[in-house]
């Protein structure tokens, strides 16, 4: 069973490490980058750009991850990185007289999670096909949803 | 040229109280918000928790919905609209149009309702005009909530308890148990209202929209 940070169960208003599933990296997308008054752990407010992501907390973003998002996105204007997926995980770095752990951004452009593959022994492979012959909808929206090769997209595309 | 999102249809077919009037004070306060955006060049955002579960339950409720009626269904990103009538449905086939409304919780699901929703209705009546289909599905989903409502409802609850925003792992179960609908049979999570195309009732759209311009040029437009 894994387990669960304690902090994962306060909600800070951003992401933050405890907002990782344990060992696990999360591939984020941004959608807007901006400059927000932060309030700190001391109460004060302070000015941070922060990251909004695609069904996520907020992320606030230090030097060292937008350099990185700027390598990622292969731009440093935050107006480019709209769109732009991002993979972050856990760093242990020396801050405060301590070693802690910290969020950072791979430098590398995150590997997409695989489409499923429809081939015509799978459970989905008749309703697709009706639904591309019927004229509802088009083999385009069936690939957004899943592979397919050339050979079987004639298959199913085919009376 | 003033056009009609379709969900906002049923704010302008709202009768006026009085015979004299041509139209109703919701419409009233429709149009002149309408035209203080296009004044002003700011747009008058709404959204609220229950619109937010919409939004970020949606691509999840057209799954479930596929997988319960055993069909392929993908989001419309395509923007229809014709010389009254503007709007981007949820699903459209051949000869139907699906839009998808999920339901807050058990208690605003409408399992028992026998006839959709008027604003709805309305809805997806300009959504059949400006596809050009015959067919409408209206479809309620009880969706659960989000992780982020969960967390919050979660820190809501502590401080209402004096725990002073700490979230025990007691009362987090305890409240993605209320949140989460896994329990719940599939035919509990689905509603779906069917109907047709009211010639009549888009025609009586189309009329509205004309008695709208009206209004707008002669109440509205002296500030441009």
């Amino acid at each position: 069973m894994s387990k669960t940070h304690w902090k994962k169960l306060v909600n800070p208003e951003y992401l933050g490490v405890y907002s990782l599933d344990e060992g696990k990296d999360m591939i984020v997308t941004i959608k807007a980058v901006s400059r927000q008054m932060v309030k700190g752990a001391d109460g004060k407010d302070q000015e941070c750009t922060v990251a909004t992501l695609d069904g996520q907390k907020p992320l606030i973003v230090n030097r060292t991850n937008a350099k990185t998002i700027a390598k990622v996105a292969g731009s440093p204007y935050i107006e480019d990185w709209q769109g732009v997926s991002i993979t972050l995980y856990p760093l242990k770095v020396k801050a405060f007289g301590d070693i802690v752990e910290a969020l950072r951004v791979r430098a590398q452009k995150p590997q997409m999670p695989k489409l499923e593959e429809i081939t015509p022994t799978h459970p989905a492979w008749q309703k697709c096909k009706e639904a591309v012959q019927s004229g509802n909808f088009t083999i385009e929206q069936i690939k957004s949803k899943y592979s397919i090769t050339t050979e079987n997209e004639a298959i199913l595309c085919s009376k | 040229m003033f056009k009609i999102r379709c969900s906002a249809i049923g704010q302008i077919m709202t009768n006026p109280r009085s015979k004299s009037e041509l139209i109703s004070k919701t419409t009233i306060t429709y149009l002149e918000t309408w035209q203080k955006e296009r004044l002003y060049n700011r747009y008058k955002s709404f959204h609220s928790k229950y619109t937010d579960k919409g939004t970020q339950q949606e691509s999840w409720a057209i799954d479930f919905l596929a997988d319960q009626t055993n069909r392929f269904l993908a989001k419309n990103e395509t923007h229809f609209n014709n010389e009254w009538i503007t709007g981007t449905p949820d699903i459209v086939l051949s000869d139907t149009i699906i839009d998808i409304k999920c339901s807050w919780d058990p208690f605003t699901f409408p399992l028992f309702d026998s006839e959709p929703d008027k604003a709805y209705w309305w809805q997806l009546q300009g959504y059949m005009d400006i596809c050009d289909k015959e067919k409408a599905e209206l479809t309620y989903i009880l969706a659960d909530h989000t992780d982020e409502e969960i967390d919050r409802e979660c820190k809501r609850r502590s401080y209402a308890l004096g725990m002073d925003g700490d979230v025990t792992i007691e009362l987090y179960d305890a409240v993605q148990k209320e949140l989460t609908y896994d329990d719940i049979p599939n035919d509990l999570r689905i509603k779906t209202f069917s109907f047709n195309r009211d010639q009549k009732a888009i025609d009586s759209i189309h009329d509205r929209v004309e008695v709208c311009r009206e209004y707008i040029e002669t109440y509205l437009s002296g500030y441009e």
